[in-house]
């Protein structure tokens, strides 16, 4: 076996998961907090590389700037949407309950997003040119793009700082209080709706950043973000629905294992490892994953 | 059976140690730290009325919910006329048989109180799949027999007048006649109380005893759980004071009242609502 | 007097029969005629997720899985083992209620919303074969050529092979269907659908087996779908993996919760306005979704009770209550 084709596997396969693991963290941040699952989580992806791909010849290619003015826009629209949301969630009859109503919530949103873009943009695929084009550093006869390579690094820079949040700050432990018992919660006086609400601002604002650092990296469509989505969903699942750290370990071994099928089986394979390994999963420790997060009724 | 043991005419003496009809022992519940439910012992005999007390938060609810299925994370035995009932689905305990309310009263809202009434006998009354759906003539004779049923059920619970109403429409202690009326509908071998009469005015509270009386008199079993102390006296044939989830005594309502050790839990519990 | 007419809406009834079987000979546009076929399809297969979702409680993304399902072992009775068009849907209706019994039995004994994630996970796998099963399914090029349903009898032959003849077949398999359905939800086993979707817990302490009854409405809604989706892929003569396609799913939950979550006429009814009224407003495909997106937000904000919701309000206001009584109602 050529150590350079493998090497190069694994380390676009490590590019991949860390993506899937900022949009994967997201999902299962939402779920943990709220109970809801959010169906137009992979629009924000989307959305936001459109938003991209509009800023970058504002500022001349320049993806840093460009990017920083993402951020601050993401996180702005961010925390407006997570109010729509929980006012959303809040608003209303019966309806079977808060994780129904947001799937078909966010199922409405998903797909007014999707067709208004493409009404909008078309849906033919798009392109963007950033300031450090094809470059690439190489690591012997390894190569990784600057594109790839700063993808990382933000993917990685962005983890440490959600678990510092979470860990040390204040509001990250009040987060992690709701998620484990709401009720014990309230009883020590926070505030779960404004805990949610930060909750989603942060997600989605994760699930902007996996669409920014993807825009120098893939051409994409209007349904970018539902395909991507598939697979956070199924990163969600297997690592245990509301668990943030299976999350990011899922998202790094599924986009591995991908990146290995892809190389050395036929390549329809690629795609089916997600599914099969969902299903896996499912059939087999479904206890295991949904004892914690899932309660009865 | 019965009928014939009764038509030949032999008396036969009955068992020597009958089976009390719902047997419990060693039963067993905690939430974490809390023991809710520890080491519970308790008998109900056939035909009789038990009544059960004990402070706020001593775990008679969990108790109910663990006879009755709904708590899935009890252990200890409870056992029907001498077969084990524990760790059974709480619809098949139902259908043994065992049917009980909810101290946070339950009725389905939005289907009339005759409706309410009439879903307490659907899965007893033997029919299949087929014979709703093809409004078979037996299916058609089955629902005579529950509407009538229902009907003098209501009458007896005093909610004749307003079978057509929306169950959701009625007040809370309506409710609750309503909830009884329901689960007397498949005449259950025992029917388990919680809190029948809590936040029941004074004068439906005395009507509530006197039907209780009557229903047991014509043959059901009762275990009701009850704060009000003078209702439990006055109806029950033994009397079972549980205490930080287990018995602390148990005998007639006489015996209760001159229980020294029921007396202090009382007193010294604080809140126990005497 | 039959009983159909000796009401007002038995009457309507009979009123919609007479147009619904006179309008092919009114009208010569194969377009309208398209339209009202595919109006009297997805109003099965919106019916079929009300069973499962308006009446058992249980929101499924199945559904679409069951539809595809029906299409795919249906194209492939005929194609592959030389069944008739008949014989496929039968197969598609075994199949798709084998697979149901399976998913719900595995993840309703976790809870509820177990099911949802399964029921989507399922879709996603559908999916995915159907795109990548080449050998089996041909893959993004699906199997083209389907033949149109033929009936022999003896000497009997008619093949449904023009527009008017398949909207007549669609139309006797919708009102069929409708009919069985509507007479078993109308029964007490609709009641006790409604049950579990009320009161879970209630129902169980009155002895009814929940999980079997979920299993059971999964099992109905999914044989349903399944038929609908084998009939259906016989009118367009090609199954491909759009079939699958999130559309479908968006359609169904919009005309179910416009229509009434657990209601039959209203549903219908939204079945009906939902497919045609865009194609009234000739809108593009993508503003067509931005329609149903809007309206399923609305719908599940502002009236979670939909049409049927607005109805019995109406009723409630011009008759205080009383006909909830009526005999028979238990
Ligand atoms: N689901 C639960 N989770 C955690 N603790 C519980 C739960 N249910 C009950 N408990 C605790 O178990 C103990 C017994 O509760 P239970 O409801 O059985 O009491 P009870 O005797 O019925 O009280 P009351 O007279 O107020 O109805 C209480 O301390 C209660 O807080
Ligand atoms: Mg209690």
């Amino acid at each position: 076996m050529d150590p350079v084709f493998l090497g190069q596997l694994l380390l676009n396969g490590i590019v991949i998961g860390l993506i899937y693991g900022l949009i994967a963290t997201g999902l299962t941040l939402q779920f943990g907090i709220l109970h809801i699952v959010n169906f137009a989580h992979g629009e924000v992806l989307m959305v936001a590389m459109y938003a991209m791909a509009a800023l970058l010849p504002l500022f001349g290619g320049d993806f840093f700037v460009a990017f920083a003015v993402l951020v601050v826009l993401a996180s702005a629209v961010s925390l407006l949407a997570a109010r729509g949301l929980l006012a959303a969630l809040a608003t209303g009859g019966d309806g079977g309950g808060i994780f129904e109503k947001s799937l078909l919530l966010t199922l409405g949103v998903s797909i007014v997003l999707v067709n208004g873009v493409q009404q909008l943009f078309t849906s033919n695929p798009q392109m963007a040119t950033t300031s450090f084009g094809y470059g690439a550093f190489a690591l012997g006869e390894i190569r990784l793009t600057y594109a790839h390579a700063l993808a990382s690094v933000v993917a990685v820079v962005t983890f440490g700082a959600l678990f510092w949040f979470l860990l040390r700050t204040n509001a990250g432990r009040a987060l992690r209080a709701v998620a484990q018992n709401r009720e014990a919660a309230l009883m020590i006086g926070l505030d779960p709706t404004r805990v949610a609400r930060r909750a989603v601002a942060v997600s989605l604002v994760l699930s902007a950043v996996a669409g920014a650092v993807l825009v120098p990296i893939i051409v994409f469509q209007p349904t970018v973000g539902q395909t991507l989505l598939l697979k956070a969903f199924a990163v969600v699942v297997i690592g245990g629905m509301g668990n943030i750290g299976g999350a990011v370990a899922v998202a790094l071994g599924l986009g591995v294992l991908e990146s290995l099928v892809g190389g050395f089986a036929d390549i329809v394979w690629q795609n089916a490892v997600a599914f099969v390994a969902m299903i896996a999963v499912l059939a087999m420790r479904p206890q295991g994953l949904f004892a914690a997060a899932i309660r009865k009724g | 059976m019965d009928s014939l043991a009764a038509s030949d005419g032999v008396l036969r003496p009955a068992a020597p140690t009958a089976p009390p009809l719902l047997k419990v022992a060693e039963l067993r519940r905690s939430f974490g730290a809390v023991r809710a439910v520890d080491g519970l012992d308790l008998e109900v005999e056939a035909g009789s009325i038990t009544g059960m007390i004990g402070p706020n938060g001593c775990g008679k609810t969990t108790a109910v919910n663990c006879i009755t299925g709904f708590d899935r994370g009890c252990s200890g035995s409870v056992e029907l006329q001498g077969r084990s009932i524990a760790r059974r689905q709480p619809e098949e305990i139902a259908r043994g048989g065992v049917m009980r309310t909810f101290q946070a009263i339950r009725v389905f809202d939005g289907f009339s109180v005759l409706e309410n009434a009439a879903m307490g006998r659907q899965c007893f009354d033997g029919l299949r799949l087929q014979h709703p759906i093809l409004r078979t003539p037996r299916f058609r004779q089955v629902e005579r027999e529950t509407r009538a049923r229902a009907e003098a059920l209501l009458e007896t619970v005093g909610l004749g007048a307003k079978k057509g109403e929306l169950a959701g429409s009625l007040s809370y202690g309506q409710k609750k006649l309503l909830a009884l009326a329901g689960i007397l509908m498949s005449e259950p071998k025992i029917v388990i109380l919680d809190e029948p009469v809590a936040g029941v005015n004074p004068t439906m509270v005395h009507e509530i005893a006197e039907l209780l009386r009557r229903l047991n008199a014509a043959g059901t079993t009762f275990l009701i759980i009850e704060h009000n102390i003078e209702f439990v006296m006055a109806l029950s044939d033994r009397v079972v004071v549980m205490d930080r989830g287990r018995r602390l005594a148990s005998g007639t309502p006489a015996e209760i009242q001159q229980d020294e050790r029921v007396l202090e839990a009382y007193l010294g519990g604080g809140d126990g609502g005497l | 007097m039959p009983p159909a007419m000796r009401s007002p809406k038995g009457l309507l009834l009979l009123l919609l029969a007479v147009l619904a079987l006179a309008y092919p000979f009114a009208s010569s546009s194969g377009y309208h005629l398209n339209v009202l076929t595919n109006a009297l399809f997805f109003t099965v297969l919106a019916m079929s997720l009300n069973v499962i979702y308006g009446y058992a409680g249980l929101l499924s993304f199945a559904q679409v899985g069951f539809w595809g399902v029906g299409g795919y072992v249906g194209a492939l009775t005929v194609t592959r083992l030389g069944g008739s068009v008949w014989d496929g849907m039968l197969a598609a209706g075994a199949v798709a209620l084998l697979l149901a019994i399976a998913i719900s039995a595995v993840s309703l004994r976790l809870s509820n919303h177990a099911f949802v994630i399964v029921s989507i996970a399922f879709t996603l796998l559908l999916q995915l074969l159907a795109q990548e099963w080449i050998d089996v399914t041909n893959g993004p090029m699906g199997i083209p050529g389907l033949p149109a349903p033929e009936i022999v009898l003896g000497p009997l032959y008619f093949a449904f092979d023009d527009r008017t003849s398949q909207y007549f077949l669609a139309l006797a398999f919708a009102a069929a269907t409708l009919a069985a359905i509507g007479l078993v939800l109308s029964s007490r086993v609709g009641r006790t659908l409604r049950m579990l979707k009320h009161d879970e817990t209630l129902a169980r302490s009155l002895g009814v087996r929940t999980t079997r009854w979920k299993v059971f409405a999964a099992g109905f809604a999914a044989v349903v779908a399944a038929m609908a989706g084998a009939l259906y892929v016989f009118y367009l003569s090609i199954v491909d993996p759009t079939i699958f396609d999130v559309y479908y799913t968006q359609l169904m939950l919009v005309i179910v919760i416009v229509g009434g979550l657990g209601s039959f006429w209203p549903m219908i009814a939204a079945g009906f306005v939902l497919v045609v009224l865009p194609e009234v407003l000739r809108t593009s495909d993508e503003v067509r979704m931005i329609y149903y997106g809007v309206v399923l937000i609305a719908g599940v904000l502002f009236f979670p009770r939909g049409f049927a919701g607005l109805l019995a309000a109406r009723r409630r206001r011009h008759s205080s209550g009383g006909r909830l009584g009526q005999p028979g109602s238990i």
